[in-house]
C-alpha cells in the first residue's frame, strides 16, 4: 500500500517558532502502525508544498523516511501542486492533521483536493484498517462516541487529536531522512481581504443557564413511585444518544 | 414637561372600593396593577414576507432537537439577517413539535434535508443544490465534529472559501483566530462561515414564522463513504467533562453500590458531590464543581445534593437540572428543572424498579 501523509508548516502557539503540527505526526504514527500490521511492502512519504520548512523537515525525525518536497512560494496555493504529484505517486491512502497550526488553519485543503481528485474523505479519524479492497476507519466524535466508516480507495483520512501519540523525535534518524526536492506548480492564491490583527481573548457565552430557563416543576413528597417515573420522563430525551 | 395627574396617578394605585378604598402606594409609577385573570398577550409571530436577502443556517439537530450551538448558528444568522432578510434552517428531518423551536431560535423558514442516515456527501450535495436555487448572501454553519466536516465538504462543492471557527460575527464583520491562535483574521462577513461553540449569542426575541420550504431536488449518486455505524458507547467510560447525561450523589445518599448500578442502568455518567469523595464513598475523579469538573452535560440529575456555591459552579452551563432533596429551600432546588422533595433513597430504589 503506498501512503502520503500531507505536512504543513506549524508554529509552536505560545513562541510562534517552528514545530511540527502534532496530529500530523499522530497521522505519521498511524500510517506506521498500519505498515507494521500489513505486508512490509507499504511505502509511506512525506508530502509537502512550499519551503523547506524546519517544522516540515523534523517531520522525519518522527518515524518518516521519506519526504518529498515540492519547492513553491508558501503564499500559493497549494492545491494544484499536490493534485499534480497525487497523479504522479497514485496513492491508496493520503493522510492529513484535522487542521492545521501555523497558516490559515481552516482545514480545507483536504477537502479541496478530494473534490479535485474524486476521493472520498472521512474526518477524524483515531484508527485505520484495510477492509478487503476498501478501509475500515473509526472515527471519534464528541461526547466519547466513535462512528465505524467504510471507505472506497484511494481517500484522504484526517486524523483526531485523540489518535494514538506520536513517535518520539529521533536526531539521527531527522539526518539520515531522505528528501526529494522537485519544483511545484507556481498558483498565486486569490488575495483575501483579510486584516490581520494579534489575537484578542473574548469571553465565552456563558450560557444564560445559571437561571432556570424554563419555570421549574415542583413536586412535593410524591411517592417514590411517581417521582421517579416523572424523573424518567423528564431524562427520556437525554438517554442513549 | 410632563405634567403630573394625581387622580389618574390615584386611579391607578387603587387595589379595591369596596368594603373600603384601598390603595396600593408601594407600586411606584402609576401603571395599574395587571389583574391575575387578565388575558396573557400571545407573542406576535414576526413574518418576513419579502425578504432582502435569504442567509442559511445549516443545524445538525442531534436527536431531533435543536441544541445550544445549533440556537447560536440561527442566532448568528439571524445577526447578518437582520430586520429586513429572512433566516433559512436547513435541518434534517425534525420531529412535529419542533418547527416552533425553530421559530423561537429566529428562523423564518425551513428546508428539511432528506437524510435519514449518515451520509455527509449526500447532504453537502444538497446543501449545495440549496445554495444555487436560492443564492443566499450567507451560509452559517456549525464548527462542530459533523457541521465543521459538512462545512468543508459544501465548500469543497461549491468552490467557495470558508470561514471557518468564526469568534465574534456582526453584519460588517467577522473575525476568527489563525496562525496557532496567535493572531485573529478580521473579514467582511464571506458566503460561508462556521461558527465556533458558545461565541454568538442565541436569538432571544419575538418569535418568527419558521414557515416550510420545498426541499432541493439533487441525484442521489452512490459515494465514497459505503458504510456507517454508531457505536455504543458505555457511558460509565466517557470523560465526565463530556458526558451528556450525569447522574451525581451527595451527601444524602447513603447506598453508593445502588447509585453506580443506578447510573449503569440509566445509562448515565456517575458524578459525586465533594463530601461524597472526601469520605471516600465514590473515587475523587468524579468530583464535580469548582475543586472538581466542570460539566458540559445537557442534563444533570443531583440526588441528595444542596448546591453549594462551589457544586453549582461544576453544573453552569447545564440546562436540564434534576433535583431530588430532602429539604424544599436547598439552593439546587431553586436551579432545577424539576425539582423533587422525596426521599433519594427511596426514588432511586424505584426509579432502579423502572429500568
Ligand atoms: C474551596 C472549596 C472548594 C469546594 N469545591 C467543591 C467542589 O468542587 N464540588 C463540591 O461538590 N463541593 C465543593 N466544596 C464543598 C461545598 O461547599 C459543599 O460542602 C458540598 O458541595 C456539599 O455537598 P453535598 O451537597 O453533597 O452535602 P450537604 O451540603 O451535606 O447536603 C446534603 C443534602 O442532601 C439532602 N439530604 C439529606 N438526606 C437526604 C435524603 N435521604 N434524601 C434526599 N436528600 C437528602 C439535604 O437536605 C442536603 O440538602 C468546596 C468547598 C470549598 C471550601
Amino acid at each position: 500500500m503506498n501512503i502520503i501523509v500531507l505536512l504543513s508548516a506549524g508554529r509552536d502557539p505560545q513562541s510562534g517558532t517552528p514545530r511540527p503540527v502534532p496530529v500530523e505526526l499522530q497521522a505519521i504514527a498511524l500510517a506506521l502502525a498500519l505498515a507494521t500490521h500489513l505486508a512490509p511492502t507499504t511505502t509511506i512519504t512525506g508530502l509537502h508544498a512550499g519551503e523547506p520548512d524546519p517544522s516540515v523537515l523534523d517531520a522525519l525525525g518522527h518515524g518518516l523516511t521519506t519526504l518529498t518536497l515540492l519547492r513553491t512560494n508558501p503564499a500559493d496555493d497549494p492545491l494544484a501542486t499536490l493534485a499534480a504529484e497525487i497523479d504522479r505517486a497514485r496513492p491508496d491512502l493520503i493522510l492529513a492533521g484535522r487542521r492545521g497550526r501555523g497558516g490559515t488553519d481552516s482545514g480545507l485543503l483536504p477537502y479541496r483536493l478530494a473534490r479535485a481528485r474524486a476521493m472520498p474523505i472521512a474526518a477524524d479519524a483515531i484508527a485505520i484498517e484495510p477492509d478487503g479492497n476498501d478501509l475500515a476507519i473509526l472515527q471519534s466524535l464528541p461526547r466519547g462516541a466513535r462512528r465505524r466508516l467504510t471507505l472506497a480507495r484511494p481517500a484522504i483520512v484526517t486524523i483526531h487529536e485523540a489518535a494514538p501519540p506520536a513517535r518520539t523525535f529521533a536526531f539521527r534518524a531527522r539526518r539520515s531522512g531522505t528528501i526529494h526536492e522537485k519544483p511545484g506548480i507556481p498558483a498565486p492564491s486569490p488575495t483575501d481581504n483579510h486584516e490581520i490583527r494579534p489575537y484578542r481573548q473574548r469571553p465565552r457565552l456563558i450560557a444564560e443557564t445559571t437561571q432556570p430557563t424554563t419555570a421549574g416543576h415542583l413536586m412535593l413528597a410524591p411517592t417514590p413511585e411517581t417521582a421517579a417515573a416523572a424523573v424518567l420522563a423528564y431524562v427520556e430525551q437525554f438517554r442513549g444518544r | 414637561m410632563i405634567r403630573r395627574d394625581p387622580r389618574a396617578e390615584r386611579d391607578a394605585m387603587v387595589v379595591s372600593r369596596t368594603p373600603r378604598l384601598r390603595l396600593d402606594r408601594t407600586h411606584r409609577g402609576g401603571a395599574s396593577l395587571t389583574r391575575a385573570d387578565a388575558p396573557v398577550a400571545a407573542p406576535t409571530i414576526i413574518h418576513i414576507a419579502e425578504p432582502a436577502f435569504l442567509v442559511f443556517a445549516v443545524i445538525e439537530a442531534a436527536g431531533g432537537a435543536l441544541n445550544r450551538h445549533d440556537r447560536q448558528v440561527i442566532g448568528a444568522a439571524r445577526t447578518l439577517a437582520g430586520r429586513d432578510a429572512a433566516v433559512v434552517v436547513l435541518t434534517p428531518h425534525l420531529p412535529s413539535q419542533a418547527p416552533d423551536a425553530i421559530g423561537t431560535a429566529g428562523g423564518d423558514r425551513t428546508i428539511t434535508l432528506p437524510t435519514p442516515t449518515y451520509d455527509p456527501e449526500r447532504s453537502a450535495a444538497l446543501i449545495a443544490q440549496a445554495i444555487t436555487d436560492h443564492a443566499p448572501r450567507h451560509v452559517v454553519f456549525p464548527e462542530s465534529a459533523d457541521g465543521g466536516d459538512l462545512a468543508r465538504r459544501v465548500a469543497a462543492l461549491t468552490e467557495a472559501d470558508l470561514f471557518a471557527g468564526a469568534e465574534s460575527l456582526t453584519p460588517t464583520q467577522a473575525i476568527r483566530p489563525a496562525q496557532a491562535g496567535r493572531v485573529e483574521l478580521r473579514a467582511t462577513p464571506p458566503r460561508l462561515i462556521s461558527i465556533a461553540p458558545d461565541r454568538i449569542a442565541p436569538y432571544h426575541g419575538a418569535p418568527h414564522a419558521a414557515d416550510p420550504l420545498p426541499t432541493p431536488a439533487a441525484a442521489a449518486t452512490p459515494g465514497g463513504i459505503r458504510a456507517a455505524t454508531t457505536l455504543a458507547v458505555d457511558a460509565a467510560t466517557i470523560p465526565l467533562d463530556q458526558a451528556p447525561l450525569v447522574i451525581a450523589a451527595g451527601n444524602g445518599v447513603t447506598d453508593f453500590a445502588g447509585f453506580l448500578d443506578l447510573a449503569r442502568a440509566l445509562g448515565a455518567t456517575p458524578g459525586a458531590s465533594r463530601v461524597v469523595c472526601d469520605a471516600g464513598a465514590l473515587p475523587r475523579a468524579l468530583q464535580v464543581g469548582a475543586s472538581g469538573t466542570v460539566l458540559n452535560a445537557e442534563c444533570y440529575i443531583a440526588l441528595g445534593i444542596s448546591g453549594a456555591p462551589q457544586h453549582l459552579q461544576g453544573i453552569g452551563t447545564v440546562e436540564h437540572i434534576v433535583a431530588i432533596n430532602t429539604d424544599l429551600h436547598a439552593a439546587i432546588i431553586a436551579r432545577a428543572g424539576l425539582a423533587i422533595i422525596a426521599d433519594a433513597q427511596d426514588v432511586m430504589q424505584a426509579l432502579r424498579a423502572m429500568l
